[in-house]
């Protein structure tokens, strides 16, 4: 992995941007006057103890909360300055725009060319077309040279550092703007962690990228920015105590809250 | 298994508190042989160098198991980073006593005027003053008193230059080694007091993080 040679210029635009954002699971409130800007084609990390809400924060960017009943968001999202939560967004449209990758790898039980056509096929594409994407997302993922004689073979056959990149690949072949990744390699053998992190590293030249991590070393290595957020008092809602570039975040934190989770001090 | 890791910051920074006193004691006894003109005091001070420099070498090499074993961040990252370069200075500083402890031993056999030796004393209390600061700030992360190093190096600058006035007074007849010995010796200490000072930016940077502080160390130690 390349270290960060060339950092994000201070005035790279925003292409999300959260005002105010307060959300609920029912009358649980989770989280509270969230505000930050993610830079465009940079990697921003999330990074927090357990329970600090960071996956529910992702979640809200491509409307996932939504598939859960009683939850609501107050404030707003902006995505290139355009509300995500105005009526008349259609979320499906939505998260293509913002693709989403998980901790567990889950490709559809389908053979590989499948998983990544599968999108493609959903937006209309022609099937002349579909080779040409299917194996240019394979390439974008890193995961072309080892698949390229396997296509027809099932997704699920793969090992789980490559089931991963196949669900990057199935994610790219859409053309997304933002890439979301939740956990995405605490499943995984070192190796393959090395290698989607290399990934990170080429695809943010396109797209956002922002990850939930629990593994800081992977924070400090991959992101270009830093969130940390903390649910100080059980059972409150948690708060976005410090957000900054992360060689900052990793030498010189601002807030005492951060110093102390990164230097193990607590949770 | 994080409570062994402070514990080994702890014991590191200790290390380094005691190679900055075992320094002071250095400079203390180098500028008493010179103005004493005790040589056994002079080659106990050039024996002893290799300890220091075996000691400051372990600092860095314990840092660097440290930092690649804990990934440390923060402050705990600026301590281990500062106390390398601590360590650094504090071994440039043992040298430079250890040439005054030379220049202590090829001045032995003869006496020059007094008002020379009185003010390489003068200048010498002013550094033991530095240097007691010094470990005082870094001991207890004072940032006031790591900034006012700077104030007290002043007049440690001043006296170097009367040094140099001092010696133009000097007859034909005076011994012209002596003369550039004592010159040297009064360099050296000067130098000694430079090296304090960049430690107090390093300690600047240690409890602030704020890597200004650094920034001007090359012009100050000119």
């Amino acid at each position: 992995m390349s270290y960060r040679a060339t950092p994000v210029a201070d005035d790279a635009p925003e292409k999300i941007t959260v005002k105010g954002l307060d959300f609920f699971y029912g009358d649980f409130h989770a989280l509270t006057d969230i505000s930050v800007g993610i830079k465009e084609k940079a990697v921003t990390a999330f990074i927090g103890p357990s329970g600090c809400g960071k996956s529910t924060f992702l979640r809200c960017f491509n409307r996932m909360n939504d598939l859960i009943p009683g939850t609501r968001a107050e404030g707003t999202i902006t995505l290139d300055g355009q509300d995500i939560y105005a009526t008349g967004v259609d979320p499906v449209d939505l998260r293509r725009r913002i693709g989403m990758i998980f901790q567990q790898p889950n490709p559809f039980p389908m053979s590989i060319y499948d998983n990544v056509a599968f999108g493609p096929r959903l937006q209309g594409i022609k099937k002349t077309e579909l080779d040409e994407i299917v194996q240019t997302s394979l390439e974008r993922a890193n995961l072309w040279k080892e698949t390229k004689d396997i296509l027809g073979r099932n997704g699920l056959a793969l090992s789980g550092g490559q089931q991963q990149r196949l669900c990057i690949a199935r994610v790219l072949a859409v053309e997304p703007e933002v890439m979301l990744m939740d956990e995405p390699c605490s499943a995984i053998d070192p190796t393959s962690v090395q290698k989607i992190e290399d990934l990170m590293d080429e695809l943010k030249d396109r797209i956002t990228i922002i990850i939930v991590t629990h593994n800081m070393q992977q924070a400090a290595r991959v992101s270009d920015f830093t969130a940390f957020f903390l649910q100080e008092v059980a059972g409150e809602a948690a708060v976005l105590v410090e957000y900054d570039r992360t060689p900052n975040i990793f030498t010189s934190p601002k807030d005492r809250r951060t110093e102390d989770y990164i230097t193990g001090r607590f949770g | 298994m994080r409570e062994g890791f402070r514990q080994e910051l702890k014991e590191l920074k200790a290390e380094v508190l005691s190679i900055g006193r075992a320094v002071t004691d250095v400079t203390r006894d180098a500028v008493t042989s010179l103005v004493e003109g005790d040589v056994d005091l002079a080659e106990k001070v050039i024996a002893g160098d290799s300890e220091i420099d075996r000691r400051t070498l372990g600092v860095e090499e314990h840092s660097l198991e440290v930092i690649a074993t804990q990934f440390p961040v923060a402050r705990d990252l600026r301590l281990l980073h500062s106390l390398t370069y601590i360590a650094l200075h504090l071994e440039r500083m043992a040298d430079l006593g250890v040439n005054i402890a030379r220049a202590a031993k090829r001045t032995a056999d003869r006496r020059g005027p007094q008002t020379l030796y009185d003010l390489i004393q003068a200048q010498g209390n002013l550094v033991y003053r530095v240097l007691d600061a010094t470990c005082e700030a870094l001991e207890k992360n004072d940032l006031e008193l790591a900034r006012k190093l700077q104030d007290l190096d002043e007049p440690i600058d001043h006296l170097y230059k009367q040094f140099f006035r001092e010696l133009a007074r000097l007859q034909d007849e005076e011994d012209i080694e002596w003369a550039s010995m004592m010159v040297l010796a009064s360099r050296y200490l000067e130098r000694i007091a430079d090296n304090a000072v960049d430690i107090g930016e390093r300690i600047a940077y240690l409890v602030t993080g704020d890597f200004d502080a650094l920034h001007d160390l090359d012009q100050e130690t000119d």
